[in-house]
C-alpha cells in the first residue's frame, strides 16, 4: 500500500493511512470525477499544500488502480519534485503494469 | 540547544549542502526565521550573518525591532532619498541583504551584545512594518491570500461556510466553476483541510496542465475555488507559504 523511507522516522500507520485516504478521494470518486468535467480533462496530479508540508500523489492512466505519493516539505521546489516522481512513475509500477503502460504509450 | 543554535541550525538546514535534495524559496524561510528572531528579542542584539565567503551583513536589534541593517551594498541603497529610517531599513533589506540571502550558498549567524550603546533616538522598523513592506507593493492582498488568489484566476468563486459570495471571471470558466462547487465542492473542501490558521491550498490538474488547473486556497473561513492558469500555480502556492499576520 504505502511504503516510507527508511531513514526516516516510521509515520503512525494511521498517518499512513489518512494520507492513503485523501489521496483515493482526490484520485476517485465524485471530487475526481467533478473536476475532470470542470478541467474537461483526465485528472491524473494533486497537490495539497497544507500544515508545513506539500503532499503529491500521481496517478498514469496505464495503471487506473495504483497512485504514486509523495510527501515533501513545503520549501520543496514543486515543479521540479513533479518532474522526478512523473519521470519514476513506472520504474515503480509492478513489470506487468509496466509492459501494459509500455505498449499502451507505443500503441497498437 | 540555545535560540542562536536553534537559527543556526535551521539556517545550515536551509541553505547547507542539500545535493540530494530539492529545495526552492530558501531565502524566505530565512527571512521569515530572522523576523520571528527580530520579534523576540527585546534587550540590544548585534546579528551577524556570514556566508560562505565571508561576506556579512549585521542587523542591530532591539525592542523587536530592527534598528539599523548594513553591509555590502547597503550604504548606496539605504541612503538615496531616504530620510525616513524605517523606508532606509525596508530598501537595504529588500534589495542588497536580499541578493546577499539568494546568492549565499551557506549561512551562519552570531550574535552577541552590540559593542556601541544604542541611541535612543533610533527608531528603526518594526516587524509588522516590515513584514507588510516585503510583501511590496501589488501583492498586498497576501493578508488576505483568498482574494489574491481570485485575482490570479480565469474564473473564481470566493466561499464563506460553503456559501458562494462572490464570483470573478469569464462566464464560460464560471460556468464549470459553479458546477463543480455543487458536485465536488464540499468533497474538495473536506479533503483540502481548513481548521487551520494558516493558508492552505489544493491543486487538480491533467496530466499536461494544458488549459487550466483547478485549485482551492482556504484562509480562516474564507476560500476561494478557482480555474487558473497552469504557470500560477507557483504564485498560488506562494501565497499559502508567506508569512501571514496574526488576525485582529
Amino acid at each position: 500500500m504505502l511504503c516510507s523511507d527508511s531513514d526516516l522516522p516510521a509515520p503512525p500507520q494511521e498517518a499512513l493511512d489518512a494520507l492513503c485516504l485523501r489521496g483515493a478521494r482526490l484520485l476517485s470518486g465524485p471530487v475526481w470525477a467533478a473536476a475532470e468535467v470542470a478541467l474537461a480533462a483526465p485528472v491524473v496530479e494533486a497537490v495539497a499544500l497544507q500544515g508545513g508540508r506539500i503532499e503529491v500523489f500521481l496517478r498514469t492512466p496505464a495503471a487506473p488502480d495504483e497512485a504514486l505519493c509523495g510527501v515533501l516539505e513545503d520549501s520543496a521546489d514543486l515543479e521540479a519534485a513533479l518532474n522526478v516522481l512523473w519521470s519514476g512513475i513506472d520504474a515503480i509500477l509492478p513489470e506487468d503494469t509496466a509492459r501494459t503502460a509500455d505498449a499502451t504509450r507505443r500503441g497498437p | 540547544m540555545g535560540d542562536l543554535d536553534r537559527l543556526n541550525s535551521k539556517l545550515a538546514k536551509l541553505k547547507g549542502k542539500d545535493d540530494g535534495q530539492i529545495r526552492a524559496s530558501a531565502t524566505d524561510s530565512i527571512v521569515s526565521a530572522l523576523l520571528t528572531e527580530i520579534e523576540e528579542t527585546i534587550l540590544p542584539r548585534e546579528m551577524i550573518l556570514t556566508n560562505e565567503s565571508g561576506n556579512r551583513f549585521v542587523l542591530v536589534v532591539a525592542g523587536r525591532r530592527l534598528l539599523a541593517l548594513s553591509g555590502h551594498g547597503a550604504e548606496e541603497e539605504g541612503s538615496e532619498g531616504r530620510e525616513d529610517a524605517a523606508a532606509r531599513i525596508i530598501a537595504v533589506f529588500r534589495g542588497p541583504f536580499r541578493t546577499f540571502l539568494d546568492n549565499a550558498r551557506e549561512i551562519s549567524i552570531d550574535a552577541a551584545r552590540p559593542p556601541n550603546r544604542i541611541d535612543p533616538t533610533m527608531i528603526g522598523c518594526s516587524v509588522e512594518t516590515l513584514t507588510a513592506a516585503l510583501v511590496g507593493p501589488g501583492q498586498a492582498s497576501v493578508a488576505d491570500p483568498v482574494a489574491a488568489a481570485c485575482d490570479l484566476a480565469v474564473a473564481g468563486l470566493r466561499l464563506v461556510g460553503g456559501d458562494v459570495v462572490g464570483r470573478s471571471g469569464d462566464a464560460a470558466h464560471l460556468a464549470r466553476l459553479e458546477q463543480f462547487a455543487g458536485v465536488g465542492g464540499a468533497g474538495l473542501g473536506q479533503l483540502a483541510g481548513d481548521d487551520t490558521d494558516a493558508p492552505c491550498c489544493v491543486f487538480l490538474s491533467d496530466a499536461g496542465r494544458e488549459d487550466a488547473i483547478l485549485a482551492r486556497i482556504a484562509f480562516r473561513g474564507a476560500a476561494a475555488l478557482i480555474l487558473a492558469p497552469p504557470e500560477a500555480r507557483a504564485e498560488l502556492i506562494a501565497l499559502c507559504r508567506e508569512p501571514i499576520p496574526a488576525a485582529g
